[in-house]
């Protein structure tokens, strides 16, 4: 108690609040750009780092990665192109959103809901993180192969119009994921002379192209460029009253009590995104689909989704959101990894000579520093709001600009981004095919999430797949372990189901 | 009028651009004056692990020794391929530095690629990590030799990890087996993406040993979740002191993971010197960072450090390619590495089951429906035109960005998108001298991400 309130002192300072601040606008300004991730964002931080104290610096990162996670939902909405992998997930929602003029209700969505889930994610870290570890602890490779193969099933199954069709767009994606040198194969596949492909196909060039170039490409074959842009430039005029209810109204009004109305629903959402999260390896990617094809299974209007559901863009946003605290569950207790913004953290930690595991929260000065961290995830997700909002109605100028001036920006966008990841040029031309392959499959009616999702997990789900061949050739050992025997027989039901019920149908209809 | 007025503002100025980019031009290449602009490091390795926090280290003392922001970018992937490959074959400006590691002597002795540490300029080795052995907690075996015995009564039972095939602890672990009169595969390697998943898959249960550097299990081998074995160096680590040597065990075997800094070939001769000097005195300890030397940051990480400089580390990097090649090219490991699952059977499982999707589709008769967003709207022939103007936009910046830089090529295009798409042409000047500049400056001043240079140096 007493390191807790020292926490609270040392956080309360008018120059780590200062720090906060500017961390929180900085994490909103990057992760609002296509191309730049959270993950570059703190590491472009790092060499800050060095120059502030303990808590300071570990307080700037966890600020920097809540706000950006959040600011990669902007150009989703706006523009089209997803800022996270977890974005793509509701893509689809949310551009159908704005291209119904509710862009603004869609971000508020995203806002409120992001919060609501970073603090719940927040709490979950602050209440159980030492027992919740010991349950990560469980997981081995084959626990792994099972929530790969349950986060690409939710993947498919969600998929607007046929099931089949996302199965398909699945392949795709994991065809792409084969590209390249693995961990665990000894020659490289389908690289055909170019170095750069023993990496792989990077995912944020493709999700870049995929969703991002496409929709230049519709736009530019189309005729009426300028329709949504005339539409909205009209309601605006009607409503030019300039007080601050109106500039509020926009992006709050009709959340809260969205919020309200939907509390069992997020709740549901942020438990998935924190269990999900602490697993090391599974982030928000994961929890954003998984608490999608929930969200879309329980909901009374199914229909809706991928076409703009504002209940979809809620319960995904909260899932990715709380399952970021859950992601400093194992870096805090085991000083393993939970994601690539720990990994960074962890480099931090034992720079600053604090190393983390169970002993962090029984020595009273470095409990102080876990305390801070607790206490900067809730003051950063407050802070969230107001930033937000501001950066929401600064993006929103965004669907005023006439179609033909914002589409080549949105390329240079689109060019700059896939570049700036790696500094490569052959990320230009992945962009470059994937947009062409993205509006093909667009006309087909594929649709891009699982391909996006494919590309992401399929390196995982095939390494844990040898992993454990390796281990041992029988596939009964696939089911030997509690959890992923339990998680193995989920999986093959969540397939049978889709066959199986026609047949009961029926067989129903042969007794009536 | 204001048409006529922005043109003649427009003409007036153009004389002194063309002198200011000029002069610009002439600056880049001067060696003189090196560095004038800010230094990229090309780490092979993912973020946070021990590479990537030593680039990240050394890029703060050199930014503030030369002046310059260094930046690290991780180029990763392919065992350590692609940052290697972007590291030494960039420009040889001295603009970009290479991290190298212990990977750059085994890459080519297994044909993944042509380069080879003759390809590289050394300045400096950084970090020495002698592999260590670690099992769990409730594992029966206390010391190396039970886990021989073990493994000579009981071939082929156990379980390790450490990092992907053939990578540097599958070699230690491989190579200590093949000391010890055992095959390499006598104990199986389940190649996994580093130190710290594998960590955690010995601690969850799924492995029986892992093979790494003690740096690397820091935490959780001190919070007593794993047990060291034994490590492989001439005597205790500082950090380690209770942790027993292979040596001291009997068994004189050992190998570490290294890296280091180098510069491509053909670099001036006066900035390699530039930047030598500049780390002898950073890794000296002269230099100092907020009250700290780079040796006690990285004492603090837990890094162990080797500095070797120039041609020590230049005669290192040759003894320890012959090294590893004497051991990559012998019967045990070529054998070794032919094992296992093959690496076209899961795209073989994808395509089967593509194919059967598409089957089904098939038989729905669904495969060539239209996506109703696409089939109500008209396609024009301007859309046509557009949508190429966009693709050959895209190819141009490919072919000309490199040479011409950012500004210059990224503004040409927009411009023509611009008015090709549009929009009045003094509207599309406005936006492109407005927009291009400030995203240079967004991306490659603020943000330092580096964006292309050509010879104007921009």
């Amino acid at each position: 108690m007493e390191s807790f309130i020292t926490a609270l002192q040392n956080l309360a300072s008018p120059e780590v609040l200062l720090v906060i601040f500017l961390s929180a606008v900085y994490g909103l300004f990057v992760g609002s750009i296509p191309g730049l991730t959270a993950t570059m964002a703190v590491a472009l931080l790092i060499p800050l780092t060095f120059y502030l104290d303990n808590l300071t610096a570990i307080a700037t990162i966890v600020t920097l990665e809540a706000c950006s996670i959040f600011a990669g939902d902007i150009p989703t909405t706006l523009v089209r192109i997803p800022g996270t992998p977890s974005s793509a997930a509701y893509t689809d929602d949310a551009y159908s959103l704005t291209r119904q003029g509710l862009h603004e209700t869609s971000l508020g969505v995203s806002l409120v809901f992001s919060v609501a889930g970073g603090l719940f994610g927040a709490l979950i870290l602050i209440l159980a993180a030492p027992l919740l570890a010991k349950i990560a602890f469980q997981f081995t490779t084959y626990e792994y192969f099972w929530l790969y193969v349950l986060g690409l099933s939710c993947a498919a199954i969600v998929s607007t119009g046929s099931r089949l069709k996302g199965a398909l767009a699945l392949m795709i994606g994991l065809m792409f994921s084969t590209v390249g040198l693995s961990e665990v194969h000894s020659v490289p596949r389908f690289t055909f002379g170019f170095d750069e492909l023993f990496t792989g196909i990077n995912f944020i060039p493709a999700m870049i192209g995929l969703f991002g170039l496409s929709e230049v490409f519709r736009n530019c074959l189309t005729s009426k460029t300028d329709e949504v842009a005339e539409k909205l430039e009209s309601a605006h005029i009607k409503e030019d009253d300039h007080s601050l209810w109106k500039h509020l109204k926009p992006v709050f009004g009709g959340v809260l009590p969205q919020l309200w109305k939907r509390k069992f629903s997020w709740f549901r959402s942020s438990c998935i995104g924190s269990t999900i999260g602490m697993i090391p390896g599974a982030g928000a990617d994961i929890a954003a689909w998984i608490s999608y094809a929930v969200s879309k299974k329980f909901s009374k209007t199914p229909e809706e989704y991928g076409k703009g559901s504002l209940d979809a863009v809620g319960d995904a946003t909260s899932a990715n959101n709380s399952a970021l605290a859950g992601a400093w569950i194992p870096a805090l207790v085991l000083g393993i990894p939970g994601d690539s913004v720990t990994a960074i953290v962890i480099g931090v930690l034992l720079m600053k000579n604090i190393t983390p595991g169970p002993a962090i929260f029984e020595n009273p000065d470095q409990l102080v520093l876990v305390h801070g961290i607790y206490l900067t995830f809730i003051v950063a997700n407050l802070l969230l709001i107001p930033l937000g909002f501001l950066a929401i109605r600064s993006g929103a100028q965004l669907v005023r600009v006439p179609r033909r001036i914002l589409m080549p920006l949105i390329l240079m966008f689109c060019v700059v981004g896939s570049y700036s990841i790696n500094g490569s040029y052959f990320d230009v031309w992945v962009m470059l095919g994937m947009g062409i392959l993205g509006f093909f499959l667009e006309v087909f009616a594929i649709p891009l999430g699982p391909v996006v999702l494919g590309i992401i997990l399929g390196s995982q789900l095939e390494q844990s797949f040898v992993q454990n061949l390796t281990k041992d050739d029988s596939f009964l050992s696939f089911f030997n372990r509690p959890i992923s025997a339990g998680l193995g027989i989920f999986c093959i039901a969540l397939w049978l189901y889709p066959l199986l019920m026609p047949l009961l149908r029926k067989k129903e209809q042969v007794a009536n | 009028m204001n048409q006529n007025a922005l043109t003649n503002t427009t003409v007036r100025y153009w004389p002194l651009l063309l002198c200011l980019m000029l002069f610009s031009g002439c600056a880049s290449e001067s060696v003189d004056d090196y560095p004038d602009r800010p230094i990229t490091i090309i780490c092979p390795w993912s973020v946070g692990g021990a590479t990537d926090r030593t680039s990240r280290q050394v890029a703060v003392f050199l930014e503030q020794e030369l002046g310059v922001p260094v930046n690290v970018i991780n180029a990763t992937g392919g065992r350590g391929v692609t940052g290697h490959s972007r590291g030494l074959n960039a420009r040889p400006d001295g603009y970009t530095l290479a991290v190298i590691t212990g990977e750059l002597n085994m890459l080519h002795w297994q044909d993944l690629t042509s380069l080879t540490y003759q390809d590289a300029v050394p300045i400096i080795s950084l970090v020495d990590g002698a592999a260590a052995v670690f099992v769990k907690d409730d594992s029966p075996f206390h010391s190396m030799q039970e886990l021989q015995d073990y493994v000579k009564q009981n071939p082929g039972k156990l379980t390790a990890t450490g990092t992907a095939s053939g990578g540097i602890w599958h070699l230690a672990l491989a190579g200590w087996l093949d000391f010890s009169g055992l095959n390499a595969d006598d104990i199986k390697w389940i190649p996994m993406n580093g130190a710290g998943p594998s960590l955690q898959e010995l601690a969850s249960g799924g492995v029986d040993l892992v093979c790494c550097s003690l740096p690397e299990a820091k935490t959780l081998f001190e919070s007593g979740q794993v047990r060291c074995l034994g490590v492989m160096t001439e005597e205790p680590l500082a950090e380690f002191k209770d942790v027993p040597t292979f040596k001291s065990q009997g068994m004189d075997w050992s190998i570490s993971g290294w890296n280091g800094l180098a510069l491509p070939l053909d670099t001036p001769q006066p900035i390699v010197e530039k930047i030598s000097s500049a780390m002898k005195k950073i890794t000296s300890g002269e230099a100092v960072v907020q009250d700290k030397t780079f040796p006690e940051f990285m004492q603090a990480a837990g890094l162990s450090t080797r500095y070797r400089a120039d041609d020590e580390f230049a005669g290192f990097l040759k003894s320890n390619d012959q090294t590893l090649g004497k051991l990559l090219t012998s019967d045990a490991f070529r054998q070794m590495s032919s094992r296992g699952t093959g690496p076209l059977v899961f795209p073989a499982m994808l395509a089967v089951a593509s194919c059967f999707i598409l089957v089904c589709l098939a038989v729905q008769k669904k495969v060539h429906a239209l996506a109703p967003d696409v089939s109500s709207e008209t396609v024009t022939s301007q859309g046509i035109v557009n949508t190429i103007l966009v693709l050959l936009g895209i190819v141009a910046y490919l072919l000309f960005a490199e040479k011409l830089g950012f500004i210059l090529t990224a503004g040409a295009i927009l411009f023509l998108l611009l008015w090709k798409f549009g929009t009045r042409w003094w509207m599309s000047a406005l936006i492109v001298v407005c927009f291009v500049p400030g995203i240079y400056t967004l991306f490659a001043q603020l943000l330092r991400v580096p964006l292309p240079r050509g010879l104007l140096g921009w």
